[in-house]
């Protein structure tokens, strides 16, 4: 369909809107106008969108440029063309992301346009968050793994500016540069990981059939890497075998763990918190969970690697559970947002590692609006109280409501009914495995262990979050007027409502059981995303399923009410003053992580100062007796130091032009001498 | 006859001469000197990029790319054998060509900023362009030795004349390296044509059979000759003390064209003239890259000095280009060439920032630094971007070449590929470190007048910006015309 061309306009739109707001000389006008092209790109992102719908049974589309092209002459070495190509796809997957990061990075910009108003950086802010735009949903349409590349390392720089805005702030650049480092960590597994794909697969591609309009199967392509792990178990790929799938897994595993901040790289996405709200919004909602999309898109790797869905449900799961805890005992709201973001991702890659491709597709699918919703409402909860310290808030359900009805539906969503727990459960239970094979009975019982834990723990830590901030009266504190806590302004709540309204419509498309709607004579089956999002010909059958939903509840249970008996109004007073002591006190410190971090940056700086002392005390002086000679030499030029040094200089300048002027006329014959 | 590359050669050489004439006893006259050298340099450039490199993208877009720019003329025979006043720009020299005749240029500009000796200055910048772009061009051993000597007197009085304090001990160091490096190139020369039995110095030639012992002494002599011109570890002090101790516009020439000169000359004599040696100690190439990219990255964390550390990431940049250069694959060494012109544009753009920073703060401590982005934020912005590039940031110049010379060095040494890529996140690191001590955080006192960037700097800096942004955005279209350039060095691999 030639409207899936629209696609290209997706990314492309607020790449302008960025180009745009340059030109503008009003800062406000330039906020605003990358807003526009941010909305038209979701705009666009949405008619994509709907036209899939329409014609989900279709197959892919592809449209694409080459970047580069070369045809190495070792073909059988690694490949036989060296063929990069960028552009977009359109299927289910790609769409359904699309048009979920181009509305969250809308909502978010429109709410930055009055939040950050007179911030540091406000036309910077527009122009690098537009940037990021263009990256994410970029990402997401991309055709191959090069496409993607590109656009995964080039998420990572325009967070760092995004991150870089308070430059003033030494705190902010430090932990800009540390998020970045570790982003950059990420970018280089999966370079690692593209290389090895094209390296294993390049033969491979040359001997498929090229697709209409190329002139050869993109060895990059998301498609061939698919056949070629299955060519690849039927023992028809050469040089490459299980053990090749295995090690590719590993290392995209590992840059999508990165980007999904499982633990213990939560603390890139903690980095962002000290930046604007609108910043780190834009970091937990669209950049995190690029990881489980790429996991998605390089699903036939990951399903194939022997052994490597277990293990990779156990990280996730693992993963949920330090992150709930850690959020558990902060006191500081944006480091229990980026737990509770960590956590729900982590029980999304539960349900991918468990075979279960559209539930885990779907937990990243609402974590984007999830996340924006709490983001948001912990934008304005900051900005009400001026504090993030949540032992300082309290009372805002009387005072803050819109912001505390916000508050209320997340935690619902992120406690258990937005089904990222039932999804996580359902996918281990039923324990399909992808391959054809089957998970070992202890693997699902550990995992289910593991799930049910970390779904008690989100839904302790929503409840926590939810009771502390709302009930109870406002906390007192010296040069806080709490009388004059009051809702935000009307601009900032209008985006609030969006999200909320976003974030339970996307939930309800994914509800377990809910039929295709009839619509006349057409049948849109993409309002179940479960039908619409799917890996392999057919959808999973996914019906209801009752033992998930109950462990689910009872976690959801177990979580509020210990979350209301721990954090209620009876104990909240007490509970938000008390120290954190035994495992609390280590949850607290975020198990650890950022001391640890430090640690290696302190040993790196030390062996950096080993190598330059071995710089000094052994490389240097060996220079320096190769150049005395040199220095002895030149001090019998020092008499030459005086005017006539430049004369001398300027003679023998002449002469060896002279000389060389005529020895190429000589032998060019161009002279009456012929010197050859 | 065709004279494309005798004018890109000679020109600067031609217009240094007119300068000698020119006096500079005022300002007016020293302006007139400085417009005259950026002309040299200017017709150097034009040429090279809109005749050359246009017209081999040309070819290249047309589907053929065999034509090479040649001038080829007898020398001298009069010898054991002859020699050929033989100029060759293929797909290899013409990016090159690019790359150093842009960094000449903004060099030229920079030279608005010398108001001592100006006329001196200008024509060493000239007479080193003349130099560097005749080792580019050069298909003659003779020539090549010639042109490569020529390089030694104009760029030890360049650090000499114009250096800080330590620039006498700096240029002492850099005439002594590069001697060496001399003296080594002429003996690989005589090795091959001693050996070989070669009736002719023509690069191109094919020269065959060499003992084994010859094969590994002219390899291990030519790798060592280069390597002390790319500055690699453990020859890389020398690049160090230059780099921090030039003129910012020197320094800039120093990182933007002669490291490449050394990576160029290990492509096309140590690999092509003893490819056997080559491929037989590519493990012990790769690991010196390895070692080299870590050396330069985590020592450059140490350092205080702005411009050493940039030396420092210079050693590392150039341990990225040693390990396309020992895996000798084709992809691997497009990327190597895509790396050595991001590694020139982005190098020179941090040495003019750095040189800016200096003059602004009349300090070259990074400690001493800080909070200076309120004040000159383009200065930062021009940082970050060069940064940025040699991180490996795409649409950017360091991107393509990067992934190119991972993808091209994996197959054949995986260990050291991993490394090396490891590598590149300390190299981040130390880079955006570096970036939060000198520019951000809380602003000094001191440093509350420090003025951005003026009219002249961004003259200097736009054009590196540009080709950063250029060659990372249009990068495939130069890929088939180096790699049309490449495919003699992989051919004489293949042992064809």
């Amino acid at each position: 369909l030639a409207i899936y061309n629209a696609a290209w306009a997706v990314p492309l739109l607020p790449l302008l809107g960025a180009l745009a707001s340059l030109a503008v000389e009003s800062q406000r006008r330039a906020g605003q106008l990358c807003v526009a092209f941010s909305g038209l790109s979701f705009v666009v992102a949405a008619i994509v969108l709907g036209v899939r719908l329409t014609h989900a049974s279709a197959a892919p589309f592809d449209s694409l440029l080459t970047f580069l092209a070369m045809t190495p002459p070792e073909g059988a070495v690694f490949a036989t063309q060296f063929q990069a190509q960028v552009g977009v796809h359109v299927d289910a997957l790609s769409v359904s992301f699309a048009a979920a990061i181009a509305f969250a990075t809308l909502v978010i910009q429109a709410y930055a346009v009055n939040a950050m108003r007179g911030a540091d950086g406000f036309r910077r802010f527009f122009c690098a968050s537009s940037v990021l735009g263009f990256c994410t949903t970029g990402f997401v349409l991309s055709p191959n793994l090069f496409d993607s590349l590109i656009l995964w390392v080039g998420a990572s720089a325009s967070l760092y500016v995004l991150l870089s805005l308070s430059w003033q702030r030494a705190d902010t650049a430090r932990h800009a540069m540390r998020a970045m480092i570790i982003l950059t960590a990420s970018d280089i597994a999966l370079t690692l990981g593209v290389v090895f794909t094209w390296i294993k697969f390049g033969v491979f591609s040359s001997l498929l059939p090229a697709p209409a309009g190329q002139t050869i199967a993109d060895p990059f392509s998301f498609n061939v890497i698919s056949q070629g792990v299955i060519a690849t178990l039927h023992h028809g790929v050469a040089i490459t075998g299980p053990r090749a799938i295995l090690v590719m897994g590993i290392v995209f595993l590992v840059a999508a763990a990165v980007r999904s901040v499982q633990f213990p790289f939560t603390v890139w996405l903690a980095d962002t918190a000290s930046s604007a709200i609108p910043v780190f919004a834009l970091a937990a909602a669209t950049v995190a969970p690029l990881g489980i999309y790429l996991v998605a898109r390089i699903y036939p790797v990951v399903a194939h690697a022997p052994r490597a869905l277990p293990v990779l449900a156990l990280v996730g799961g693992g993963s949920a559970v330090l992150s709930a805890a850690t959020g558990i005992a902060q006191r500081s709201i944006t480091r229990i947002a980026v737990c509770a973001v960590a956590s729900e991702l982590g029980l999304g890659i539960v349900a991918l590692g468990m075979g279960g491709y559209s539930p885990g597709v779907f937990i990243a699918f609402t974590s984007v609006f999830t996340s924006t919703l709490l983001l948001l409402a912990v934008g304005n909860l900051v900005r009400v109280y001026r504090t993030d310290d949540i032992g300082e808030m309290g009372g805002a359900w009387v005072k803050v409501r819109t912001t505390s009805v916000a508050l209320a539906v997340w935690a619902l969503l992120a406690g258990g009914m937005g089904l990222s727990a039932y999804y996580a459960l359902s996918s281990t239970l039923s324990g399909v495995d992808p391959a054809g094979g089957v998970f070992s009975g202890s693997e699902r019982i550990v995992v289910t262990i593991v799930t049910v834990l970390a779904a008690a723990l989100v839904a302790l830590l929503a409840g926590r979050l939810l009771l502390t901030v709302t009930s109870g009266a406002v906390a007192r504190r010296r040069g806080f007027q709490h009388d004059r806590v009051a809702e935000v302004e009307s601009a900032l709540r209008r985006p609030l409502w969006i999200a909320i309204v976003a974030a339970v419509a996307a939930v309800l498309i994914g509800l377990p059981g809910l039929e295709p709607l009839h619509l006349g004579s057409g049948r849109i089956a993409g309002l179940t995303f479960m039908r619409f999002v799917f890996y392999g010909s057919h959808p999973q059958a996914i019906g209801l399923d009752g033992a998930a939903a109950l462990l689910a509840l009872l976690a959801l249970a177990s979580g509020f009410v210990a979350a209301y008996l721990g954090f209620g109004p009876a104990r909240r007073a007490a509970a938000v003053g008390a120290r954190a002591v035994g495992p609390l006190r280590v949850a607290e410190q975020g198990f650890y992580v950022e001391r640890l971090t430090e640690l290696a940056s302190e040993s790196l700086l030390q062996i950096a100062e080993r190598v330059s002392s071995f710089d000094v005390q052994v490389t240097a002086p060996i220079a320096a007796s190769v150049g005395e000679s040199v220095d002895e030499a030149a001090a019998v030029l020092g008499a030459f130091r005086n005017a006539r040094f430049a004369r001398y200089l300027a003679g023998s300048l002449v002469v060896v032009a002279i000389l060389a002027l005529l020895s190429v006329l000589a032998a060019t014959g161009h002279l009456w001498v012929h010197v050859a | 006859m065709s004279v494309i590359l005798s004018t890109i050669v000679w020109s600067p050489l031609l217009f240094a001469l007119i300068a000698l004439f020119l006096p500079e006893r005022d300002d007016d006259q020293r302006a007139r000197v400085r417009t005259v050298a950026l002309a040299g340099a200017g017709v150097s450039f034009f040429v090279t990029t809109f005749f050359a490199i246009l017209g081999q993208i040309g070819l290249g877009a047309g589907g053929g790319l065999a034509s090479a720019y040649q001038e080829n003329h007898t020398w001298f025979g009069n010898f054991l054998f002859q020699a050929h006043y033989d100029l060759v720009a293929d797909g290899i020299t013409l990016p090159l060509l690019v790359v150093v005749t842009t960094v000449f240029g903004c060099a030229v500009f920079h030279s608005w900023k010398v108001h001592e000796r100006v006329r001196l200055y200008v024509i060493l910048v000239l007479l080193l362009e003349t130099a560097v772009n005749g080792v580019l061009c050069s298909s003659d051993f003779v020539l090549f030795i010639v042109f490569w000597g020529l390089l030694l007197v104009p760029m030890y009085l360049l650090i000499r004349i114009w250096g800080g304090d330590g620039a006498r001990r700096a240029a002492a160091w850099f005439a002594g390296f590069h001697a060496l490096s001399l003296g080594l190139i002429i003996a690989t020369v005589a090795i091959i044509v001693v050996e070989a039995g070669a009736r002719s110095s023509d690069m191109s030639a094919g020269l065959t059979s060499y003992s084994v012992t010859a094969e590994t002494v002219g390899f291990w002599v030519s790798f060592a000759g280069f390597a002390i011109a790319m500055a690699i570890f453990p020859v890389h002090t020398w690049m160090l003390e230059a780099q921090s101790k030039a003129s910012a516009g020197v320094a800039t020439i120093l990182s933007g064209t002669m490291l490449l000169l050394g990576a160029y000359g290990m492509m096309r004599i140590s690999l092509v003239v003893f490819p056997t040696a080559a491929h037989y100690y590519s493990f012990a190439i790769t690991g010196l890259a390895v070692v080299g990219a870590f050396w330069g990255c985590i020592g450059a964390l140490r350092q205080d000095e702005l411009r050493r550390f940039i030396g420092y990431m210079n050693v590392a940049q150039m341990s990225l280009v040693l390990l396309a250069i020992g895996a000798e694959t084709s992809v691997a060494l497009v990327g190597a060439i895509l790396l050595l012109a991001g590694q020139a544009f982005a190098s020179a753009m941090l040495t003019l920032v750095s040189g800016a920073i200096e003059e602004r703060t009349r300090t070259t401590s990074i400690r001493a630094m800080g909070g200076l982005v309120t004040q000159a934020p383009r200065l930062a912005g021009f940082w970050l971007v060069a940064a940025a590039s040699v991180i490996g940031v795409p649409m950017l110049a360091g991107f393509t070449g990067d992934f190119m010379v991972f993808a091209g060095s994996f197959p054949g040494h995986r260990i050291a590929t991993v490394l090396v890529m490891a590598s590149v996140i300390v190299t981040t690191g130390g880079l955006l470190w570096v970036a939060n001590r000198v520019f951000f955080g809380p602003v000094r006192d001191q440093f509350a007048r420090v003025r951005d960037v003026t009219l002249l700097d961004l003259t200097v800096l736009f054009p590196l910006v540009a080709a950063v942004v250029l060659f990372g955005v249009r990068a495939g279209a130069v890929v088939p015309v180096i790699a049309n350039g490449v495919l003699e060095i992989t051919t004489r691999i293949a042992g064809g």
